[in-house]
């Protein structure tokens, strides 16, 4: 490594000894201040040295901790007859090493005698981007695990952690979660500094705002949350900020942890903080008013605060001409609501009520079931645990067995069990078609909510019919009306009723109808935009 | 207070057998597995006057699974049970079935002619009023015989007689000489003394090749005057029925009825015109003149010519004149007729006089209700029509004679 050859170039015999004593002298003392003192009481020693011992004992064992001490050719001695010194710290796997030697190695080494102390280094000599002084062992410590380098020379009362992290990180590519056919094709990677950046280049207003915290006792993740100051609503912003000061987890490594520790009600099955991999549906969400919460080392972002409706919203809907995307909202809904009740409604009426479905029909489907051994709540829970099974092993499996579990099983469940008089054909057609329903809902959570949610509704459904069934829709009706999210209640805007909102939220109505934004969620500022209803005329056919 | 959801679910839990929303008598829950069922599709009531019995019949179908189609001649399925009442025979079928019979489905009631002639028509109306798995949609006929015969029939153009009786019973707005109106129908104007009711008689015969021929046509009028003497009860011919329908309408959707007429002097045959006429309004005023109450009958009608071998033309003012003027005089003619003999023949007030005059002149009626059976013969009808449109189709008239 050319940087050790450097650097022990300037070693000097006499110096070494110097070096010795104090070593031996710190030995005892770094140790027994450590495990007397909490490290944040410890501050930043005058004397590098001092503070070499007391790092290398914190990161005892660390075999990837560097210190390289630093001599400076051009000192002179000072008045207690030393000569100053320096010294580097980082992590070597962390920092980007280039940096590390272009602008702050190199200058320090060449600096001259008259700049060894105060702001000059800071100012001057090292030609880093950002630099943060941090005056403890703790903030130092923390410095040099999240990927800085700290520098500290004979005399300085704070040290130096120059923030050149060099993690590996993936490169910015198309949210696989949440694809599309138009719009832009930029997801969210795991690195904290891009995805800000991806918001920000969409975003150019210093009205956006970001808050750092640290969370995770011993992952020490970074969380960033983003809002625009103009349009947030101050309660909504207090709380996140409340919130994500009691969070108290060892690691955080996903927004989903995050989610659930800062949500409403936990016990609920539907979610209540929309996720996403999108920079544009962050952005659209910030116009909006809310809060987005991002997280180092994962693409998921979190929006608060979200009511239902966000989940069936894809962010193409606005991307495509407004009937369409009304028309697939309106879609979306009722395959909700299929993928919900799909099998717990064949069951009920084919065990209760018989009387609904049509005579020709009803003569078919019984038909199709004339020798199935199974009553039809048994033979939908084989179905539906059997898709389950499917999906479950398609998701975890290596992309290319996948698909071979697919074909079986399709081979398997439906031919053969219908075949064989075990499943009749309606109810494999019931079952797919809810299925194919759930992944329409375009919240991959959401979708996961109402596939668990449908097997209590097929139970309930096989004991009480069709009133049953009304009983527990009643029941989620009560339990949705009754969730708030950081204040805003669930169900809006239908319960309570926001109308004008229904433009943007529910369906895509043309841009002037919906230049509302959602009242709900901030009352600052409610209009998108001055478009008037009508198109603008068009003067003079450019013909004449 | 803030109760724990978890009590709250096992409470859920428990009470969830004991609800019995869906439940049977003997506690469990009526669950019907759909391959235990045997849907009804037809069912015929007899009355038995020598034994004082009542017979039921039923068709039903179980569908197997074969290929393609759910109905077939081997799953249907015809039986008969008979009791003391209705119910018990019901409950006798039972005896005989394998499967649960459901009735949801069966779209059609045969009533048999021994029911109206031997005065039990009151409990078998309640009967199938009461029952909560009869529908009221369901299409009343009744048997000019008995009603097993008509069940038991084999259908000609279906594969069970359910379908064969419900596609003719739809088929009756085309024709227009009969009505079958729904038990819905039957319950309210049954049990309004002052109305007389009526319905398709249905009637089996040998077809071509021995093959029984059902046959929906006439109308049966059921005098409910009095119902302890229903046995008047009288057949109204195809003619009638068609008057009957422009007088009032009695089912949902109005008739396109054909009157054939002779336009022009020289006819080869004995019409040579066809009109379709439907009605389009109806208006019917009650007054009542020296204590004698009086309906004034205003009916608008839509006319299409729809055949004709006239001379004369068609596209002229006055041929569509005579047209309409002959259509009307024949209309009126036959509303006459019908009027006559159901005042003084039938005394049955199917064409609704009654409810007219009780929603028009209410103290008139509430004075006089008494008597109703003495005015209602004596009530005079002033019957006009007016005409909307007499559409002569789009072709040129074929002018006979005429060269190239």
């Amino acid at each position: 490594m050319k940087r050790v050859i450097e650097m022990g170039e300037f070693k000097k015999p006499k110096r070494a000894k110097v070096m010795n004593e104090i070593e031996q002298e710190q030995e005892q003392t770094a140790e027994d201040l450590l495990e007397s003192k909490p490290l944040e009481q410890i501050e930043i020693d005058p004397i590098t040295a001092v503070n070499v011992e007391r790092l290398k004992t914190v990161f005892k064992d660390v075999d990837v901790f560097v210190h390289h001490s630093l001599t400076f050719p051009n000192a002179r001695e000072g008045q207690d007859g030393r000569v100053p010194e320096g010294a580097v710290f980082f992590l070597d796997d962390l920092v980007n090493e280039d940096i590390l030697d272009q602008h702050v190695i190199h200058p320090l080494l060449e600096m001259g005698p008259e700049s060894f102390f105060g702001q000059h280094v800071e100012d001057q000599v090292i030609t880093a981007k950002k630099i943060v002084q941090v005056d403890n062992l703790k903030a130092a410590v923390e410095m040099v695990t999240s990927g800085s380098t700290l520098v500290h020379v004979d005399g300085m009362t704070h040290a130096l952690a120059i923030v050149a992290p060099g993690f590996p990180t993936r490169s910015v590519s198309e949210p696989e979660a949440e694809p599309l056919v138009r719009g832009p094709r930029e997801g969210f990677t795991e690195k904290l500094q891009d995805n800000t950046a991806l918001i920000r280049k969409r975003l150019r207003t210093p009205e956006l705002k970001s808050e750092v915290v640290k969370l995770g006792r011993r992952s020490q993740t970074t969380v960033c949350f983003m809002y625009m100051r103009e349009l947030v609503e101050e309660d909504v912003l207090k709380t996140v900020r409340e919130r994500l000061k009691n969070v108290d987890i060892d690691i955080l490594l996903e927004s989903a942890q995050l989610e659930e520790l800062i949500e409403d009600s936990v016990y609920s099955p539907f979610p209540q903080i929309v996720s996403t991999e999108r920079p544009d549906k962050v952005v659209s969400a910030l116009s909006e008013g809310r809060v987005a919460i991002i997280i180092d080392g994962t693409p998921f972002v979190l929006i608060v605060p979200s009511v239902f409706y966000d989940f069936l919203q894809a962010s193409e809907d606005f991307y495509q001409r407004f009937y369409f995307s009304t028309a697939i909202r309106i879609l979306r809904t009722m395959t909700f609501l299929v993928a919900l009740l799909g099998p717990s409604f064949y069951i009920a009426i084919t065990t209760f009520h018989q009387e609904l479905i049509p005579t020709p029909l009803l003569l078919t489907v019984i038909s199709a079931r004339a020798g199935v051994p199974f009553p039809a709540l048994i033979e939908a829970l084989i179905m539906e645990i059997s898709f389950e099974v499917l999906r479950e092993a398609g998701v975890r499996l290596p992309r290319p067995v996948g698909s071979a579990v697919s074909i079986v099983g399709a081979l398997v469940i439906g031919q053969a069990a219908v075949e064989a008089g075990i499943i009749s054909q309606a109810m494999v057609i019931v079952v797919a078609f809810t299925g194919i329903a759930s992944f329409t809902v375009p919240a991959f959570n959401l979708s996961m909510a109402t596939r668990l949610l449908r097997f209590p509704m097929m139970i309930i459904a096989a004991g009480l019919g069709l009133f049953g069934m009304a009983i527990a829709l009643v029941a989620l009706g009560i339990h949705m009306c009754s969730i708030r999210t950081f204040g805003v209640p669930y169900m809006s805007p239908i319960a309570p009723m926001h109308v004008r909102t229904w433009g943007s939220e529910i369906f895509v109505l043309p841009y002037p109808l919906r230049k509302w934004r959602q009242e709900y969620i901030q009352k600052k500022d409610l209009k998108r935009s001055d478009v008037p209803s009508n198109p603008p005329q068009q003067e003079g056919d450019g013909q004449s | 207070m803030k109760v724990g959801w978890k009590p709250l679910l096992l409470l859920v839990l428990i009470m969830l057998p004991l609800i019995q929303g869906c439940g049977t008598a003997e506690g469990g829950i009526a669950v019907r597995e759909l391959n235990q069922l045997n849907v009804v599709m037809v069912t015929g009531v007899d009355y038995d006057p020598k034994h004082k019995k009542f017979i039921l019949s039923i068709q039903t179908v179980k569908p197997a699974l074969e290929k393609g189609t759910a109905v077939s001649p081997e799953t249907v399925y015809t039986t008969r049970a008979t009791g003391d009442t209705i119910m018990e025979a019901s409950k006798n079928l039972r005896a005989q079935t394998s499967g649960k019979l459901i009735w949801f489905h069966g779209k059609v009631i045969i009533l048999g002619h021994t029911l109206v002639r031997e005065n039990v028509m009151k409990e078998v109306i309640d009967f199938f009023a009461r029952n909560r798995e009869i529908r009221y949609s369901s299409w009343i006929l009744i048997a000019k015989k008995t009603a097993e015969e008509i069940v038991t029939a084999e259908p000609n153009s279906e594969v069970m007689m359910g379908y064969e009786l419900n596609g003719i019973i739809n088929n009756q707005s085309e024709w227009g000489r009969t009505v079958v109106v729904t038990l819905k129908d039957l319950i309210n104007h049954y049990s309004d003394s002052y109305v007389g009711f009526v319905t398709g008689q249905v009637n089996k015969s040998k077809g071509k090749g021995g093959k029984d021929q059902i046959i929906i046509a006439d109308g049966v009028v059921i005098n409910a005057f009095n119902p302890k003497q229903a046995s008047r009860v009288s057949v109204l011919s195809k003619k009638e029925m068609q008057a009957l329908r422009i007088f009032r309408k009695v089912a949902q959707q109005e008739p396109e009825l054909i009157y054939s007429v002779s336009l022009g002097a020289d006819a080869d045959t004995k019409y040579n015109t066809a009109v379709q006429v439907k009605v389009r309004n109806r208006k019917a005023t009650s007054t009542i003149e020296n204590g004698r109450p009086k309906i004034k009958m205003e009916l608008t009608l839509d006319g299409t010519v729809l055949e004709s071998g006239t001379q004369l033309d068609l596209s002229k003012k006055e041929t569509v004149a005579r047209l309409e003027g002959d259509v009307e005089k024949k209309i009126i003619a036959d509303m006459r007729l019908l009027l006559t003999r159901l005042q003084k023949k039938d005394n049955a007030d199917i064409v609704g006089f009654a409810s007219l005059i009780h929603r028009q002149h209410k103290d008139y009626w509430h004075q006089h209700k008494g008597q109703w059976r003495e005015i209602y013969p004596n009530i005079p009808a002033d019957i006009s029509i007016k005409w909307n449109s007499m559409r002569n189709g789009i072709i040129r008239q074929v002018k006979a004679g005429e060269k190239e």
